[in-house]
């Protein structure tokens, strides 16, 4: 039972990447008709410093999806405060209740989406890499006092 | 004359024993076989086929005049019985071996018909038309109910389930099983609702027996068509004007579910949060909130997915 909800749901998600895929993201499975692993490409949002970068990532789809959240990982290094140097990514979205956000009606979409969103606009109140989140907090500082005077 | 045991035990021989033969030299060796041991006779048919079962089987389309059908190999069998009002039931007989046959599958409740073992197709005929002429009532409520309402679920009723849930509003579904004698019972409500409440425990006490299960249902709920097209409610029975399914539950993405004939509700209990889900989905959900924990008396709380409301789901429906 757990398994059918889990595929079919599944099968629906990645029918929908290919049929309608958001701006700059694609997703495709690793291995053909195994719901397990997924892969993605995902392109920079633009007007943020990653822009024009194309950044590849990893889902593994574990068995109680989507009771629980997927797990995703950065395959291109990044430089983030909320992702650290082997792909981990602090968003709440990706963890369980009570301290994560998933939620069974979250789609791989939406969750893509977020991601990229998150590239955009980090978190550096709740950062995973210190010394970036450190240097992005200065530097907006630094950026916004100009503006002020 | 020859002599029967001899010939068997030779093939038998032949057939069960590692000789390793092509199929040519298997061929060449049971004709030898039959050659070296009989004479032909005009009854060795009746050694490898069944006579009685085609005999069987060519009274019944003269006599009976039951159309008989093969499936996947001969010895899946299906039969179109008619009963007294003209309807059609579907039999699907497995010839299983000399004077065994046994009905596998008949779009009909569970009944001790299909325990049974039979020694031929003509008394199987005879126990399903006993059988069908009386659920004749069952039928008929069935069949009226079918062209009447919408039915929500089964997604596509049959004999076979005895029961219906019908539409009342997009919220409100009327559970409710027909007896083999035609009777409504276990009626209940699948949804929250005042309204339709209560008028059910009010309509409950004077429900007629004696009027169909329609009847009643159209009194109770002081509604002059449950049907989604009352117009043409005669031909709804057709495919095209089918129940309709158009809600996903928003946790597996999908409306049908393998293995689980329930269809996606707006189960929630904040009366506003439309969103609909499976009861399995839901249920999962709330019990992976609390961690895996199975809740006690099969109902799990925890906050809806959609509009976090608190809410609570139960395992099995009511």
């Amino acid at each position: 039972m757990l398994a059918n909800a889990r595929l079919s749901r599944l099968v629906r998600e990645v029918k929908n990447f290919e049929a309608s895929p958001p701006w700059g993201i694609t997703c495709q499975l690793e291995k053909p008709d195994i719901y397990d692993v997924l892969m993605v490409s995902l392109l920079g949002p633009k007007g943020s410093p990653y822009e024009r970068g194309t950044f590849r990532l990893v889902i593994n789809i574990p068995a109680k999806y989507p009771f629980e959240p997927p797990l995703v990982k950065f395959i291109t290094p990044v430089y983030h405060p909320n992702i650290d140097k082997g792909g981990r990514i602090c968003m709440d979205m990706l963890k369980m209740p009570p301290k994560g956000a998933w939620l069974p009606t979250i789609t791989l979409e939406t969750l893509l989406v977020s991601l990229q969103t998150l590239l955009a606009n980090p978190n550096p109140d709740d950062p995973l890499m210190m010394d970036v989140a450190y240097e992005y907090k200065m530097t907006s500082i630094g950026k916004m006092i100009p503006l002020l005077l | 004359m020859f002599n029967n045991n001899n010939l068997y035990d030779d093939v038998e021989d032949l057939l069960l024993n590692d000789h390793n033969y092509t199929v040519t030299s298997l061929v060449t060796q049971i004709e030898s076989i039959i050659n070296g041991n009989i004479q032909p006779s005009e009854n060795i048919i009746s050694y490898l086929v069944d006579t009685k079962i085609l005999e069987d089987i060519s009274n019944i389309i003269e006599y009976e005049h039951i159309p008989v059908f093969f499936g996947k190999t001969l010895r899946d069998i299906k039969l179109v019985v008619i009963d007294d009002n003209l309807r059609e039931h579907e039999i699907f007989v497995k010839y299983n071996n000399f004077r065994k046959l046994v009905i596998t599958s008949v779009a009909m409740p569970h009944s001790e018909i299909q325990d049974q073992e039979y020694n031929s197709l003509q008394d199987i005929v005879m126990a399903c038309k006993m059988h069908v002429n009386r659920l004749s009532a069952y039928f008929t409520e069935l069949q009226s109910i079918d062209r009447m309402c919408t039915v929500m679920e089964p997604i596509n009723p049959s004999f076979k389930d005895d029961y219906r849930r019908i539409r009342l509003d997009d919220r409100v579904w009327l559970h409710l099983e027909v007896s083999p004698e035609g009777l409504g019972t276990n009626i209940y409500l699948v949804g929250q609702s005042e309204k339709w409440n209560s008028k059910l425990q009010a309509g409950l006490l004077s429900w007629d027996h004696d009027k169909d299960i329609v009847e009643n249902i159209s009194r109770v709920f002081d509604l002059t068509s449950l049907s989604s097209s009352s117009m043409n409610s005669l031909i709804s029975l057709t495919k095209e004007s089918a129940p309709l399914h158009t809600n996903v539950c928003s946790i597996c993405l999908c409306t049908e579910m393998q293995d689980n004939p329930s269809v996606p509700l707006p189960l929630c209990l904040n009366a506003n949060c439309g969103v609909y889900f499976h009861r399995y989905c839901l249920y999962q959900w709330l019990v992976a909130l609390d961690g895996g924990r199975i809740p006690a008396f099969g109902v799990a709380s925890g906050s809806c997915p959609s509009c976090f409301k608190p809410t609570t789901c139960s395992e099995k429906d009511n």
